[in-house]
């Protein structure tokens, strides 16, 4: 494994993807750990990454994840819950995984778009830019908006504003709402 | 796209339309009669407007009326109806709330400038530097309490 010490979730993710890539499953990660990819530089205790999975699936992947001397925790949201299950993986160290299986509103073909971003001798798929700001616009606290800006301002391709309206569109009128203040 | 789809769509754009009319509405604080004098249309037009009962109105008649309203609005449509929606262009009227401070602005914008000069997996590393210290302060709080 990894990850030697505490703070070092990065590591752990590391591990995880591998599982991942073994079990030929997408994922995308997200969060903090994207918002440093796409600018601004924050610390986290845990990673958060998207798996393209039904629940019954993400089970077995569970299985996986223990044969390969993790401890997860797998819950389920509620109806209300736009994440329909999250499973979080730790270990000894503290540090902390969880992989969302799906979120309410995702385009499917946001795992297409992920990028790969070489890392510590290995790489990581990493939600697309667009994808990104669409779904800190559907959180919408203000960290998540800082986050939605600095992705923005700090572009050096060109954004597609038009996916992105699409993107943020289908989270809700609400996002939208928030992306026409991110890109104002 | 099916038949039920493109309708839904139209659906989607007549109710963001006739939202985004609304807000400006709010914003000039306009009495209804007022109103309904600027933008030249009945008044019960205007209260269908305001409630965001448009399922009569035209989409054609909410784009006329956003035009007299003066909103620049950019209408887009996508591959399911959830991409569809009506999104305001250039400066938001309440774009930042709350406290702004332009020296905080500043010294954000540094950071964000000095992140830019890096590559994505430098900016990974530092963001594992960056856990692993803040990971050990929170430690260390927790030993000294």
């Amino acid at each position: 494994m990894k990850a030697r010490g505490p703070g070092q979730s990065i590591l752990l993710l590391l591990d995880v993807a591998a599982v991942l890539e073994e079990q030929d499953i997408e994922y995308a990660v997200i969060g903090a750990m994207a918002a440093s990819v796409y600018g601004f530089i924050r610390a986290t205790t845990d990673a958060d990454a998207l798996v393209s999975l039904g629940v019954p699936k993400l089970r077995r992947l569970e299985k996986a994840l223990k044969k390969a001397g993790f401890s997860t925790d797998l819950r389920h949201g509620d109806a209300e819950d736009p994440i329909p299950a999250l499973l979080a993986v730790t270990d000894r160290h503290g540090n902390r995984v969880d992989l969302l299986a799906g979120l309410r509103g995702l385009d499917a073909a946001a795992f297409s778009r992920a990028i790969t971003v070489p890392f510590s001798g290995s790489s990581l798929r990493v939600i697309g830019r667009e994808d990104f700001i669409a779904m800190k616009c559907f959180a919408g606290g203000p960290q998540d908006l800082a986050d939605a800006r600095h992705a923005f301002k700090a572009a050096r391709e060109r954004i597609d504003i038009d996916l992105l309206r699409k993107l943020s569109r289908r989270f809700g009128r609400q996002a939208a709402d928030m992306l026409e203040q991110v890109v104002s | 796209m099916t038949t039920s789809e493109d309708t839904a769509t139209v659906q989607a754009l007549r109710g963001d339309v006739a939202l985004q009319i609304s807000r400006f509405l709010a914003r000039r604080g306009l009495s209804q009669a007022a109103a309904a004098k600027l933008l030249r249309i009945p008044q019960p037009t205007l209260s269908k407007i305001a409630n965001g009962r448009v399922a009569e109105l035209s989409l054609e008649l909410l784009i006329r009326i956003a035009v007299r309203a003066g909103l620049q609005l950019v209408l887009q449509i996508g591959a399911v109806p959830e991409e569809a929606g009506a999104f305001l262009t250039g400066p938001m009227p309440d774009a930042r709330q709350g406290m702004r401070s332009r020296l905080a602005e500043d010294a954000r914008d540094e950071l964000v400038a000095t992140a830019r000069e890096m590559t994505p997996e430098q900016r990974l590393h530092a963001h594992l530097k960056h856990s692993e210290l803040v990971t050990a302060l929170q430690r260390a709080g927790r030993r000294s309490s």
